[in-house]
């Protein structure tokens, strides 16, 4: 019963180079380490190949070492590697490919399949059916040529395709290299192995998006998974199982604080953040000093736990309380600059940003001169 | 409010001790102690020391001790002392004192209590408790006096009042106290310090002038920097990735013309091209071959029928030869007959010749003759009217002679008898002047009777009637009766009777020589002598005209006449008898009868002359003639001249015939030549092999440009680009995040400065109201119903007050009398210490001679005002005139 991981959009090369400089490091090695996992996945299950449905590098400039860094993570597993270019690195006159064969770096193991050829696998008992990307983006379906192909019978025909497929996914995905949503049905695949879409998504029983083995983005979509798939002879339906992979979270956190629990959920959402996590914090609303000054902590603790936390407080609005502006004791002018920046701050747009900005800078220069003025208070 | 005057317990200040010494004059120490804490008055005269005094309690605040600048406290030659200022006071409650000593002990020390104080701290904390600033450098001017500068009045200032000074001294002073005390809710806890603390953090990132700087510049010009890499690598991205596709391109390109071979197809076609030039030049070269032949043909054709036209020639000018020489033949037998013609027209002419000559000279011979004749009556004429002449010439001479000899009288000119008129009237003109003036004797005799009167000596009878003119003594003898003697009177009668006299004497001599009788006489010889002379004239004038020359040249003339014609009669006679009958003899018409035979005669010899000329040249001409006829007739008659003829006859024909066959052959080849256009297979044969070439190139270019593309992509330059402008991209995105962040904080905090200064600058101004109320506090005293309205600058603006008709009064403070300036300048410095004293800031007034331009009226006034502020501040006063202030309640203190 041969049995298949399938994976893609592995994205090698990747830098993250707008995040941290002290993350992205990190993050990119992540991909990396990521085959490694798929490797030893294959290995521990002894699926008979290892199916990469394109966007295997994420640029077709990758420099060599990263190109050897990859062929050399795949060691781990010694069964063949079917690899199709995507729009990433699509099998240009020039491109990573060539590159990788110029400089000897794809092991045996590893099959490039770069033309839209049957390849059988008869030790395997499959005929691949590949659907390469030859140039950045097709408007034609590539996976066409997969209607008419003659195998041998008894093997499986499995396809791999790298694009998206017509009228399931998002608005605007379809646009460029379209695949029939019909198709395994009607080139009569046992399985189609797709790439593009980086969350794990199943089109049908026969087709699957795998998603990307180790998430890159923010977006919520499922993403960290590879398939096993299971297929028990040619027209059997295949049994498709999800595994795992990711080894950092990706998330983007976004609160509305309008009452005093929002922020309670928020802080909590904060606390459980751990070094796994990747995370996009967009706080809105508006918040009052003490609230100001625990959510300045909460997130505080939260950068030192986290992989990396991004946050944005842009349209978060500094509420002081009358409390927090008796609190604070600014008495004589100070107290008519306060009223004056709250005021000013309640408005929308630039200027009211910079009040808010102004007030908070207030506040915090206020509290800070209390807390030092008590101890010295106590002192004396 | 409370006027407390209970110092201990509200913590005011209270000086009670001030001791000077080794300052200005004050050598030995100088004690003031137990001074009150209300009101201390000091007296002294002029230079006694109460400016000294003052001096030195400035000195001890205001001056740093280790000032270099208070020479002036030295006294005077002692360039080793030290002037010490000593001062105890109450403060907070608690005792504080202060030595200060200058120059040549430089020393500060400050207690408080069990609190010591030494130095720059010690001065430092006065500074702050007190309110003033020290000068950096020199000397401390005004402007660092802060508040005490507004409370300590010098000598001769009270009147003029600068808050500016101490505007930021009061504001600290004044603000810092809760409750609600409006001087203090205005100011702001910290705000300084804040305001400190954020501008520092503001010019972190913003210059003075709000220009980015520091860390914000930075970020600005890292973003931009990036920006400018981004831009570069993504080119360099996009140049990669067109490289590919044209590799791409290319190998298509190749791979298609691989498959097509187009050279080979245009190599195929040029050959086929060159294969048909050459069949064409071959078609060319034998049409070049025809043409030469028919060219050759046509030549030899023209040579025959020259040859035949020869010959035809040679038989026309034999007939042409031989009619000339029958016309030159003919003409010279014309030409004979004409000249035996000339011949007997010349003998003809000559004979008339002959003739006219003897007619001319018979007529010659007659006309003599006529002339002969005519010339012998002529001089008879002649001689017989110069005859007649001499006649009448010799009759007139005869009568002129006569004349001549017999003149009229003795000549007598028209100027001589006008002298002898003239004389005549001379002598009339002395008679009547004599007789004017003679006496008049006029008688009337009766008949018969006679007298006679005598006068010197003649006598003169009288009778009838009559007049006498008596022009001497006269005696009339009257007969018988006597004498009458009569003796004229008048003395000019004897010289007027003598000029009578002398006149009539002249003209009877004049008359006299003249032969005349008298002037009648005269008049009548003159009429005659002109007529004579007119008759002699008409005599000459006869003579005159019929022998102009002279009676002797017509004499000679009518002799010379007379022999002339003589000769004319015995020439005639010589001559002959005319012929009678001869016509008259025509001399002219025969000379011209000669001239016209002579004409006639040379004519003809020249006309028989030009023909003996044209017989020899007709002559010639026919021999000339007779020999050319006889030179064609024997070329004729040359046996084998007419075989010639046939043969070249015959040879034209077939010349001809061959000529026309080859002339349509070659038109067919040239037509053919001319359709196949081998211009045009020549331009094939170029654009093919051109395009061989180009094909073979463009092959080679392909297979080059392919590998150089390979080469390019294959460079390690280009690898990781991508990995690179990755970097590049999120960098940037680092970059302007962070300048991002900084300019809202850079934004924010301009904002908050800008509104805090506004702020703060905002708070002083409404110190009015507070210190208005103070200001209220005092002026009824001085002013009762007044208003004084303080100004932005926080000094006294406008007094408004009572006028005189009831109707409020408003005048600048500045426009008043020194003296008013001065008090109000007074209360306003109180109002001030009031508040600072509401804000728990220490208040010392000193006045050095004030309200000395006081009137008595106003300064007691103002003893009112100055004993009020004196309850709730100690005040130091110090005058001249301790008679004024005697009735403040407190003892004045003279200085020694």
């Amino acid at each position: 019963m041969p049995l298949f991981l399938h994976t893609a959009d592995w994205q090698i090369g990747r830098l993250f180079a707008s995040l941290d400089a002290e993350h992205a490091p990190i993050l990119a090695e992540a991909r990396l380490t990521a085959v490694e996992r798929l490797a030893a996945l294959a290995n521990a299950h002894q699926v008979d190949a290892v199916l990469v449905a394109g966007d295997v590098f994420d640029a077709q400039t990758v420099s060599p070492r990263t190109l050897r860094r990859l062929f050399n993570a795949m060691a781990g597993y010694a069964g063949p590697w079917l690899l199709i270019p995507g729009n990433h690195d699509a099998a240009l006159a020039e491109s990573v490919w060539t590159r990788a064969q110029r400089l000897g770096a794809v092991p045996a193991h590893v099959h490039l399949l770069l033309s839209p050829e049957p390849r059988a696998f008869a030790a395997q008992g499959f005929v691949a059916l590949p659907a390469p990307l030859t140039q950045r983006h097709t408007h034609g379906d590539l996976t066409a040529w997969f209607d008419d192909a003659d195998t041998p019978s008894g093997l499986l025909r499995i396809g791999l395709a790298h694009g998206s497929v017509q009228g399931l996914l998002a608005e605007g995905i379809d646009a460029t290299n379209p695949i029939a949503p019909d198709r395994a049905e009607r080139a009569r695949l046992d399985y189609l192995a797709l790439g593009d879409w980086h969350g794990c998504k199943c089109i049908d029983a026969r087709t699957w998006y795998a998603g990307t083995p180790e998430p890159d983005r923010f977006k919520a979509n499922d993403a960290g998974h590879a398939l096993l798939v299971a297929i028990d002879g040619p027209g059997a339906l295949p049994q498709v199982t999800r595994v795992p992979t990711a080894q950092f979270h990706w998330q983007t956190l976004a609160a509305d604080l309008q009452v005093a629990s929002d922020l309670d959920a928020l802080q909590h959402a904060l606390a459980a953040l751990g070094p796994a996590n990747v995370v996009d914090l967009r706080v809105r609303g508006q918040i009052d000093l003490a609230g100001q000054q625990a959510l300045t902590q909460a997130i505080g603790r939260a950068e030192a736990q986290a992989r990396h936390l991004q946050v944005d407080l842009a349209d978060l609005r500094l509420q002081p309380t009358d409390d927090d502006i008796a609190a604070l004791q600014a008495d004589g002018y100070l107290g008519a600059l306060i009223a004056e920046l709250r005021a000013a701050g309640a408005a929308d747009g630039a200027d009211a940003l910079t009040a808010r900005d102004a007030l908070a800078l207030l506040t915090t220069a206020l509290r800070e001169r209390r807390a030092a003025d008590a101890p010295a208070a106590a002192a004396s | 409010m409370t006027d407390t005057t209970d110092t201990v317990a509200s913590g005011r200040l209270h000086l009670q001790r001030l001791q000077v010494e080794q300052l200005r004059r004050f050598r030995a120490p100088l004690v003031l102690a137990d001074l009150e804490p209300g009101l201390t008055i000091v007296a002294g005269p002029n230079e006694a020391g109460k400016s000294t005094l003052v001096r030195a309690i400035r000195a001890a605040f205001f001056e740093r001790h280790r000032s270099t600048a208070v020479d002036d406290l030295r006294p005077w030659g002692d360039s080793a002392a030290a002037p010490t200022v000593t001062l105890d006071y109450q403060l907070g409650g608690q005792p504080h004192r202060l030595v200060k000593s200058f120059l040549g002990k430089k020393r500060c020390h400050l207690s408080i209590g069990t609190r010591q104080l030494e130095g720059v701290e010690a001065e430092d904390h006065l500074a702050q408790q007190f309110g003033f600033s020290f000068a950096l450098k020199g000397a401390s001017r005004a402007e660092h006096w802060g508040i005490p500068g507004l409370l300590w009045v010098e000598q001769g200032t009270g009147q003029a009042l600068d808050v500016g000074h101490a505007r930021s001294h009061l504001h600290d002073a004044l603000q810092g106290r809760a409750g609600d005390d409006p001087a203090a809710a205005l100011a702001a806890s910290g705000g300084d310090a804040l305001l400190d603390q954020l501008r520092q953090q503001r010019g972190a990132l913003l210059t003075a002038t709000g220009k980015p700087r520091a860390a914000l510049a930075e970020a600005m010009a890292q973003a931009e920097a990036l920006q400018a890499e981004l831009a570069t690598l993504d080119a360099q991205v996009i140049g990669y990735r067109q490289q590919v596709d044209q590799l791409a391109t290319l190998r298509q390109q190749q791979q298609a013309d691989e498959a097509a071979r187009p050279a080979e197809a245009a190599a195929a076609a040029l050959a086929q091209a060159q294969q048909q030039q050459q069949a064409l030049q071959a078609d060319g070269q034998r049409l070049a071959e025809d043409q030469a032949r028919l060219a050759q043909l046509a030549r030899t054709r023209e040579l025959l029928l020259a040859q035949l036209a020869t010959q035809a020639e040679q038989q026309a000018a034999a007939t042409q030869r031989a009619k000339d020489a029958a016309t030159a033949a003919a003409a010279l037998a014309a030409i004979d007959t004409d000249l035996a013609q000339a011949r007997a027209r010349w003998e003809a002419a000559q004979a008339g010749q002959r003739q006219a000559q003897a007619a001319a000279r018979q007529a010659r011979q007659q006309a003599a003759a006529a002339d002969l004749q005519r010339a012998a009556q002529a001089a008879q004429a002649q001689a017989a009217r110069l005859g007649e002449a001499l006649q009448q010439a010799l009759a007139a001479q005869q009568r002129l002679d006569a004349l001549r000899q017999a003149p009229p009288g003795a000549p007598l000119s028209a100027g001589q008898v006008q002298a002898l008129r003239t004389l005549e009237r001379q002598a009339r003109d002395a008679a009547l002047r004599h007789q004017a003036v003679a006496t008049r004797l006029q008688y009337r005799l009766a008949g018969g009777v006679a007298l006679v009167l005598d006068r010197a000596g003649t006598t003169q009878p009288l009778q009838g009637d009559g007049e006498a003119l008596l022009d001497g003594p006269a005696t009339l003898q009257l007969p018988g009766l006597g004498t009458l003697t009569i003796t004229p009177g008048g003395q000019d009668l004897p010289a007027l009777a003598q000029a009578h006299e002398r006149a009539d004497e002249a003209l009877r001599s004049a008359l006299q020589r003249h032969g005349l009788p008298d002037l009648a006489a005269a008049d009548a010889r003159l009429a005659a002598l002109a007529d004579h002379q007119s008759q002699l004239a008409l005599a000459e004038q006869a003579l005159a005209i019929v022998a102009p020359q002279g009676l002797d040249a017509l004499r000679s003339a009518a002799a010379s006449a007379q022999a002339t014609a003589s000769q004319a009669h015995a020439a005639l006679a010589a001559a002959g008898p005319l012929d009678a009958n001869a016509p008259p003899p025509n001399a002219a018409q025969a000379e011209a009868a000669l001239e016209a035979a002579q004409a006639a005669e040379q004519q003809a010899a020249a006309a028989l002359a030009a023909t003996q000329q044209q017989q020899a040249v007709a002559r010639g001409r026919r021999d000339d003639a007779q020999r050319e006829s006889d030179a064609s007739n024997a070329l004729l008659a040359d046996p084998q001249r007419a075989e010639r003829a046939a043969q070249a006859q015959q040879q034209l024909l077939a010349t001809q015939a061959e000529q026309a066959a080859l002339a349509a052959q070659l038109a067919l080849a040239q037509a053919r030549l001319q359709a196949a256009r081998p211009d045009i297979v020549a331009q094939d044969i170029v654009r093919l092999q051109r395009s061989v070439q180009q094909l073979h190139t463009a092959q080679q270019q392909q297979r080059e440009q392919v590998l150089l593309l390979e080469n390019t992509l294959q460079q390690a330059g280009v690898q990781d680009l991508e990995e690179r402008r990755e970097l590049a991209a999120g960098a940037l995105a680092q970059a302007q995040r962070r300048m991002a962040e900084l300019q809202r904080r850079a934004n924010a905090l301009a904002l908050l400065c800008e509104r805090l200064e506004a702020q703060r600058a905002a708070t002083l101004t409404r110190l009015q109201a507070p210190l208005q109320q103070r200001l209220q506090h005092y002026l009824p005293l001085l002013l009762p119903g007044a208003r004084l309205q303080v100004a932005d600058d926080l000094a006294p603006g406008t007094l408004t007050r009572p006028g005189d008709g009831g109707a409020p009064e408003t005048a600048a403070v500045d426009a008043l009398s020194f003296g008013a300036r001065e008090q109000l300048g007074l209360i306003s410095r109180f109002a001030y210490a009031d508040l600072l004293q509401q804000a728990g800031r220490p208040t010392l007034l000193i006045l050095d001679d004030a309200l000395v331009h006081s009137d008595t009226g106003r300064l007691a006034q103002m003893k009112r005002v100055v004993f009020d502020a004196a309850q709730r501040h100690q005040l130091l006063l110090f005058t001249c005139h301790p008679e004024l202030w005697r009735d403040m309640g407190v003892a004045v203190r003279q200085l020694p």
